[in-house]
């Protein structure tokens, strides 16, 4: 193929993976803008998100768009139930203070991880997607005098990919509403704002923080319900994404729900690109040692605030 | 102050003579033991007494036992060469990382440590043809000689990690009762405050974080040379979790501590993988339990309770 | 001879300029009081005097050299001693330990005389808390935990001593030692410590006090002998709520 085709190949899956991406880094910046937590097992909400999908397709039988659609809904919320529920029994009663709270995430993350293992098994399984159409993509080449459109062999996507891109932009709008324009949405802005103040005002703070840390964990299980049909299911699935996610919300600022969106966009599209022509140890490299540079040079990120 | 200094002697004491008493089987397991306590102690001296929450300590283990076991896989070096070797990398490694993290606070700091022992691991994977990567190498058995003596033999091997253990242990005992010792405490219990009474904190910072990554590495060199392996694992993320968990567990700003939570964690781990494969689950759960209900570990717990001769 | 001076020093925050081209100079050996109301900026302004936080424009001068740029640790060894507005002591550690690493710092620059023990002792009798050497900091009254901090200023012996309202809690019994502390070690010979007190207290200012400082709305509007400042109608009016 080509290098046009190649790039435009590479920027589609990039986009694919940026979409899910931002999903799940916008559950973590959530929690982490509104109560000032690092929950190191996000990506362990991730997997249990795929898996779920997985149990739920595979429990449901018939066609497979049911299924998916089942899943779709009832994987996220059940994720989410279970970090509302984590966060009611363990964070809650640690104060939210920031180094019980990680050392905390990091015993669930394993005891997630491991309890997948031990039940699900340590296969990865595949999910159906819902349909799958496969998209040839033209592409220009000189000919004849001018400029004519043809399809090169290769360069195509699926229904499928177009629709997880067209989900993820969904969901972020209708994020954008619910915290703009709703009354939720300022119960959850004010509390990021001055928690103490907002007690002060009667909103419930401990139950708020319930339910953020549910919605975080349940966005991220929604990027891994829309992924799992392109990836497979697997208990060592949440690693990448935890890594990923943190470089996003770092670069994008902390707290920045409009800066997560733009790194998540440009981080899943240049691991895309970046993966495509060089080793992909190399990217992650790189990619590491930014996220390092910025928290010491820059520790707001691109777009957070600084903190007095 | 005597009890102090009977209570650590009699530990070296009574480890010492445990290798004549204990089956071949456990002894391996405490040589091991006692150099992971090395590396627990050396996380310690950051975490537990001057209040720095690294997530990235693997990769001072890492630098040690790379720096040694390349020393020994590459140039030949002799066992005092490629131990100096493995000191030094792990030295330097701290000195880089320290001027760069130290301008991150809290949660900066956490994942700043995170992402430089990420780097670090990539880094290994990236160079495999002299690393080989995840699978790691082997170290040939007759490069492990010390002035004649074998250090693959089982006792000979116990004694070496029993040396290591306890200079290390003798000498963070010194450091923790001197000034020094002091001003890391007040750092960590009131950073402005030290500040505000004329020290330094970056620099005492800066000299703990060498300090306690030269200690780290010093396990990770010791255990390329008495177990004969070198390998990618040992630079990621688990590896930056136990040292946390096992100082956690026994008792973080003890001295003891470390080497309780260590010890503790290795048999429960140990009884736990015949059990299961899961066994990281006893992991997780251990770490909810002690960050719910024993904040301060074991010895911690039992120092905040009146106990003044556990430093 | 002047022990501190500023010149033109300013801080703002965002809009808010808390701090406003404060000219200020110290003699050596003073008891200086720097009052105004709540919000005047008083603790901002000696916040950039000792370090605690940088200026946003101007300078600060100690003993004629420029330490504008210095950061507090060093400021701090150059001879100058911060007690806190709201305690901060080392909650965890004895009352011993908290005066023994104030003491500590000076000795590790060969500035002390006496053992550490002596210097901490002695620095304890002068506040009264002997007795209460090896209790827990946090396990203090919080009118202990204020002398505490002046122990530990105490065992710095500083060049410039800098108090901010430290008689914020103090019983009229250790209101009446705290002047009889203050008052002798201003009169020192040799050892002559310059006082900076910031204070509320204005029967504490009045007694202790040889010149006045009065900030408000981040200026000094007033400087004088107690008395002129008593009989100050600007000053009255800034207290009472007048127009500034």
């Amino acid at each position: 193929m080509e290098f046009g085709p190649h790039l435009i190949l590479a920027m589609l899956e990039g986009l694919v993976q940026a979409s899910v991406l931002t999903l799940t880094a916008l559950g973590l910046s959530l929690v982490f803008g509104v109560m000032r937590v690092v929950n190191v097992a996000h990506g362990e909400f991730f997997m249990l998100g795929a898996v779920l999908a997985w149990w739920i397709t595979q429990a449901l039988g018939g066609p497979a768009a049911l299924g998916f659609a089942v899943a779709l809904i009832g994987a996220p919320l059940l994720v989410g139930l279970i970090a509302a529920g984590a966060d009611w029994l363990v964070l809650r009663r640690i104060d939210y203070d920031p180094e019980r709270t990680i050392v905390a995430t990091i015993g669930l993350l394993y005891i997630i991880q491991q309890v997948v293992l031990m039940t699900y098994g340590p296969e990865a399984r595949p999910v159906t997607p819902p349909f799958n159409q496969r998209l040839a993509i033209p592409w220009f080449e000189w000919a004849n005098g001018g400029l004519e459109l043809y399809f090169p062999w290769g360069l195509s996507t699926t229904s499928y990919k177009l629709f997880v891109i067209a989900a993820a932009l969904g969901i972020g709008l209708a994020l954008w509403a619910v915290m703009a324009r709703t009354r939720l949405g300022l119960i959850l802005r004010a509390t990021q704002a001055d928690s103490e103040t907002a007690q002060a005002f009667g909103v419930p703070v401990e139950r708020v923080y319930a339910l953020v840390f549910g919605i975080g964990a349940a966005l991220a299980a929604l990027g891994a319900v829309l992924v799992v049909p392109i990836q497979q299911a697997h208990y060592l699935m949440g690693g990448d994404p935890l890594l990923l996610s943190f470089i996003v919300v770092i670069i994008g600022g902390l707290g920045s729900l409009r800066g997560t969106v733009l790194a998540a966009i440009l981080i899943g599209m240049s691991d895309g690109i970046i993966s495509v022509f060089f080793s992909p140890t190399l990217a992650k490299i790189l990619a590491t040692l930014l996220v390092a540079m910025v928290l010491v040079y820059r520790p707001q990120g691109l777009f957070g605030k600084v903190r007095a | 102050m005597k009890r102090i200094f009977l209570l650590h002697i009699g530990l070296i004491v009574l480890l010492f003579f445990a290798q004549f008493v204990l089956p071949t089987y456990h002894q391996g397991v405490m040589a091991r033991i006692m150099v992971m306590a090395v590396f627990a102690m050396g996380y310690n001296l950051m975490f537990g007494y001057t209040g720095l929450l690294s997530l990235g300590h693997a990769m001072f283990f890492a630098a040690g036992m790379y720096g040694c076991g390349l020393a020994i896989k590459l140039a030949g070096a002799g066992v005092v060469v490629a131990l100096g070797a493995g000191l030094a990398s792990a030295a330097i490694l701290a000195l880089v990382v320290g001027l760069l993290a130290l301008r991150t606070i809290g949660v900066g700091f956490m994942i700043v440590t995170l992402m430089f022992a990420q780097t670090l691991y990539l880094v290994i994977l990236y160079f495999g043809t002299y690393t080989r990567g995840d699978e790691g190498f082997a170290l040939a058995a007759d490069s492990r000689i010390l002035a004649g003596i074998d250090l693959t033999q089982p006792t000979a091997r116990y004694f070496a990690a029993w040396v290591l253990f306890s200079g290390v242990l003798l000498g963070i005992l010194a450091l923790v009762r001197s000034r020094r010792g002091r001003v890391m405490v007040a750092i960590r219990e009131n950073e402005e405050r030290a500040r505000m009474l004329g020290y330094d904190i970056w620099r005492h910072k800066l000299v703990v974080v060498i300090l306690s990554g030269t200690i780290s590495g010093a396990a990770g060199a010791t255990y390329a040379l008495l177990f004969g392996y070198v390998g990618a694992s040992f630079a990621q993320v688990p590896y930056s979790i136990f040292p946390l968990l096992w100082v956690l567990l026994g008792g973080p700003g003890t001295v003891l501590g470390p080497f309780i939570g260590t010890l503790f964690m290795f048999y429960l781990v140990d009884i736990s993988s015949g059990l299961t494969d899961a066994w990281m689950l006893v992991v997780g759960v251990t770490l909810v339990l002690l960050t719910l209900f024993l904040p301060k570990g074991l010895l911690g717990s039992l120092r905040a309770r009146g106990v003044k001769w556990l430093v | 001879m002047n022990l501190l001076q500023t010149r033109a020093l300013s801080r703002h925050f965002g809009g808010l300029q808390a701090v406003r081209d404060v000219d200020f100079t110290l003699p050596r050996g003073q008891i200086r009081a720097l009052i105004g109301p709540n919000g005047a900026g008083k603790t901002t302004f000696v916040s950039m005097l000792c370090g605690r936080i940088g200026a946003s424009s101007g300078q600060v001068f100690f003993e004629g050299r420029d330490i504008t740029a210095l950061p507090a640790h060093k400021r701090i060894r150059l001879g100058m001693a911060y007690t806190f507005q709201i305690t901060s002591v080392f909650a965890d550690l004895s009352v011993f330990e908290n005066v023994a690493l104030a003491v500590q710092a000076r000795l590790e620059r060969g500035q002390a005389s006496g053992g550490l023990t002596g210097e901490v002792m002695a620095a304890l009798e002068r506040v009264g808390l002997a007795g209460r050497a090896e209790q827990r900091a946090d396990a203090l009254a919080y009118g202990h935990q204020r002398l505490l901090e002046i122990a530990m200023g105490l065992g710095q012996r500083p060049k410039l001593l800098i108090l901010d309202e430290p008689t914020q809690g103090l019983s009229d019994g250790e209101i009446e030692a705290f002047i009889a502390l203050i008052r002798g070690l201003a009169g020192q010979g040799d050892e002559q410590t310059t006082v900076l007190l910031i204070e509320h207290n204005i029967p504490v200012v009045m007694a202790l006090a040889e010149r006045i400082s009065v900030l408000n709305f981040g200026a000094i509007i007033a400087e004088g002998s107690p008395d002129e400042i008593h009989a100050n109608g600007e000053v009255q009016a800034a207290y009472l709520g007048g127009a500034p």
